[in-house]
């Protein structure tokens, strides 16, 4: 509608005339308006610092706005990096200021230090979502509400004298597209003046380098164009804090007292404090403010949106209707989802058919089994009977050629001759011979053989040796022998 | 006396030490001061993106210095990359490990054929570079010093101490030493004097014991203060003199490191270190040997030195032997019993 209406216009007249005034109308105080409205509303300036536990960060704080905030002492010893924020309410001569210092908590302290800037990142895009979604509320009150989206972030570097820490680089490459990123060097009062030369034009050099994109302070608003060129050049700033008072000349003045002299917070000579301060607070607050919201918090919302699958009206010049295309969204998003359910249950139903099948299989095979286990077993039973039938009639056998023995025995006591016995004996020896037993029986036997060949033959004689056939027949080897 | 004092001037003096601690602390700055040499004529320090990833290196470096006819052998071990790196787990492992290859060196050496030449390359003093910039130890800190502590004399320091006034060390150190109580960690300790040494000394001492850990500050440059041309830093501020008792505890660093307790840093390191490290050895080879009998496992090959090593083959070729001898018995048992 509105774009339709505007090229009427624009094609009625080409450009809007400038014409000039005939007397004094008045709105030349729109500013002053807009000034007396912003101070009944308040501001809000949000500060996150990051940097090594111990460097300094509460102490600048409290340096940089002239009060005490009371935080306590971080221990060296947190499992991970967390984020501490708090807010105070702040006033100067019937301006009220909003101030939330959000504080990253055991930054550089872990041994690995890999997940370090995931916890602020993280913060950081939770403020924007916040405030895009109050944005994209129904009911939307953006006039009052508190907007806690990081304006600034001060990062501390360790003055080591050589160059940035590798977390530094890391965490600045992160953060630079999300937030002012503002580099100082903390605790400068270890560094000498020409070591500190060196040392901020190394650490400009890897930042360039390594394509971070710290702030720049603006050189195209006139009022402050000079100033901040200047500034630009003294990046990083070199600063001191300090929350105590020294006696310096006559003047109470914020110093350190060393053995060996005085570092006071306020002389330029000393340390860029004083920069800084002009910088954060008097000249650029609200342009840090700006670029927050114009810069970064577009770059996060058009992310989210076209994540969301969001797009700016393309070729077809249809207005972009943001309702429609939620509504469209959500009629696909709900047909997924059914067709996705669909899936799960055809899936859930083939699997539990197939489960079913699996186990009538193994039920078949072990039946099989039990049926092929079965007939061994009934082999095995018959072969057994069948050697029990063998034996009982090897037994018959036997006792049929024991009684021709005995009958023959009859027969040969009444013969004379020993030579029919000797044939007998001499079989029954051979027989012995082909045994394989322990010599016992039979060296008991040949003996009795010799013994009965010498001597007469007489009963005595041979029941011995019966004996030990009747041994040998008890032990199945004779039987082979035999056979 | 005399005779002990002629002869060890005459075969001279060695010490090695070991400088430890994050880059930027001014290790190499004090090593400078301490000895007034040079040692890093050409060094090149990697930016940070190189450093993401960097491993800690060794770095040896060996001077002979000489004065009023003493010589001294001085090798600073270096370790520069230690703590660079984003993910810094186990960043002290190649310094122990070279800590045990130079006692395990010299146990070679110590049990070899030719003992006359014995190079003592073992790290007589640690000085651990301690950051003064966060409240006390840090992770990394605890880590190296108790993986370290039992191998090597530990000296802790808290480096550049000129960025922390006198309030501030006071309650440093309080709280360094506190908390490697807590920790468990035993570092370097200063041995009793004598009862019968005069007041004197005694005072000395104690004030010694107190100061640790020693807030020191190093200078490569020679200013001038009052009129006198000393060593120290130059801020817009003042002037810091590096040799001035009141500013730091450099002098009382160097007194006794150098100059009173060099020895009896060497005489732990031997005794009290090397002793561990050899009885420590000695049990691995000894329950390994015993576990290999029981367990029929192939025998590892144990960090012997040379002479023994051909015993060592033969018996265990024996025992070999006996296993097997042994398995095909038990076949044949086995089997008869079938039978």
């Amino acid at each position: 509608m509105a774009a339709t209406d505007l090229e009427r216009f624009s094609n009625a007249e080409p450009e809007p005339r400038s014409l000039s005034l005939g007397g004094h109308v008045g709105f030349d105080s729109l500013p002053d308006q807009l000034v007396s409205k912003s101070v009944t509303q308040g501001f809000s300036f949000n500060i996150l610092c990051v940097g090594e536990t111990g460097i300094g960060k509460s102490t600048l704080m409290n340096t940089l706005f002239n009060t005490t905030f009371e935080t306590e002492e971080a221990s060296h010893h947190e499992e991970c990096v967390r984020l501490r924020p708090q807010t105070y309410d702040l006033q100067e001569s019937n301006v009220q200021l909003k101030l939330t210092i959000v504080d990253a908590v055991g930054f550089g302290d872990q041994i690995n230090k890999d997940e370090s800037y995931r916890p602020i990142v993280d913060y950081i895009d939770a403020q924007f979502e916040n405030y895009l979604q109050e944005e994209l509320k129904i009911r939307r009150s953006l006039f009052d509400y508190h907007d806690t989206r990081i304006h600034v972030c001060l990062y501390f570097i360790t003055p080591t004298g050589h160059s940035l820490k590798s977390l530094d680089l890391v965490t600045m490459k992160k953060l630079d597209s999300k937030v002012n990123i503002i580099p100082i060097i903390a605790k400068a009062d270890t560094i000498s003046k020409s070591e500190l030369h060196k040392f901020k034009i190394k650490i400009m050099g890897e930042l360039v380098s390594n394509g971070v994109q710290i702030y720049q302070f603006p050189t195209d608003d006139e009022a402050v164009a000079e100033i901040n060129a200047v500034m630009n050049a003294h990046l990083p700033f070199a600063v001191v804090g300090s929350t105590e008072e020294v006696k310096v000349g006559n003047k109470l003045v914020r110093a350190r007292q060393y053995p060996w002299g005085v570092v006071q917070v306020e002389n330029e000579n000393h340390c860029d404090f004083v920069k800084l301060r002009e910088m954060l607070i008097r000249v650029n607050m609200e342009d840090l403010r700006e670029q927050t919201h114009s810069r970064h918090y577009e770059l996060y919302r058009r992310c989210k949106l076209e994540e969301m699958g969001f797009q700016d009206s393309d070729g077809d010049s249809q207005p972009f209707s943001l309702q429609e295309t939620y509504e469209a969204k959500r009629k696909e998003f709900l047909s997924e989802l059914q067709r996705k359910e669909e899936e799960m249950r055809q899936m859930f139903v083939n699997k539990v058919k197939e489960t079913e099948l699996e186990l009538k299989e193994k039920e078949r095979e072990l039946h099989e089994k039990f049926e092929h286990l079965k007939r061994l077993h009934q082999e095995e039973k018959r072969k057994v009977e069948e050697k029990r039938r063998e034996l009982e009639e090897e037994t018959n056998a036997f006792n049929r050629r024991k009684a021709a023995v005995e009958a023959l025995q009859s027969q040969a006591l009444h013969a004379t001759s020993q030579q029919p016995l000797r044939k007998d004996k001499d079989k029954k020896n051979r027989s012995d011979i082909g045994v394989q037993q322990s010599g016992m029986s039979l060296s008991s036997s040949k003996v009795m053989m010799t013994k009965a060949s010498v001597e007469p033959l007489n009963c005595s004689s041979w029941w011995p040796a019966i004996q030990c056939c009747s041994c040998l027949v008890r032990d199945a080897t004779w039987r082979e022998g035999f056979l | 006396p005399n005779q002990v004092h002629r002869k060890s001037v005459k075969k001279g003096f060695d010490f090695t030490l070991m400088v430890a601690g994050e880059s930027g602390l001014g290790k190499s700055t004090l090593v400078h001061s301490l000895f007034l040499t040079d040692l890093y004529k050409e060094r090149k320090l990697l930016s940070a993106e190189e450093r993401i990833s960097q491993t800690v290196e060794i770095l040896k470096h060996t001077v002979d210095i000489e004065e009023k006819g003493v010589k001294l052998k001085l090798t600073i071990v270096d370790t520069p990359g230690f703590g660079d790196a984003v993910n810094n787990s186990e960043c002290w492992k190649p310094i122990t490990d070279y800590v045990d290859q130079q006692f395990e060196q010299y146990f070679r050496d110590e049990s070899g054929l030719n003992r006359k030449n014995i190079q003592d390359n073992r790290v007589h003093c640690c000085l651990y570079f301690i950051s003064p910039f966060g409240h006390g130890l840090r992770p990394v800190d605890v880590g190296f010093m108790k993986a370290l502590h039992e191998k090597v004399n530990i000296v802790p320091l808290i480096a550049k101490a000129d960025c922390l006034v006198p309030g501030e060390i006071r309650k440093l150190k309080e709280r360094i030493r506190e908390e490697i109580d807590k920790f468990g960690i035993h570092v370097y300790q200063f041995p009793e004097c004598d009862s019968d040494e005069d007041e004197d000394f005694k005072q000395q001492d104690r004030e010694l014991k107190e100061s640790a850990p020693f807030a020191v500050i190093g200078s490569n440059t020679v200013v001038e203060a009052k009129g006198q041309r000393v060593r120290g830093r130059l801020y817009p501020w003042g002037i810091v003199e590096v040799e001035n008792q009141a500013h730091c505890d450099f002098v009382k660093l160097r007194n006794m490191l150098i100059r009173t307790h060099m020895h009896d840093l060497k005489d732990v390191t031997c005794d009290v270190h090397y002793e561990n490290y050899r009885a420590h050895c000695i049990q691995q080879m000894t329950s390994k040997l015993t576990q290999d009998s029981r367990m029929e496992s192939p025998i590892p090959i144990l960090p012997l030195p040379t002479p023994d090593a051909e015993t060592e083959k033969l018996i265990r070729m024996k025992d070999e032997e006996l296993r097997r001898m042994q398995e095909m018995l038990q076949k044949m048992k086995q089997q008869m019993q079938d039978q």
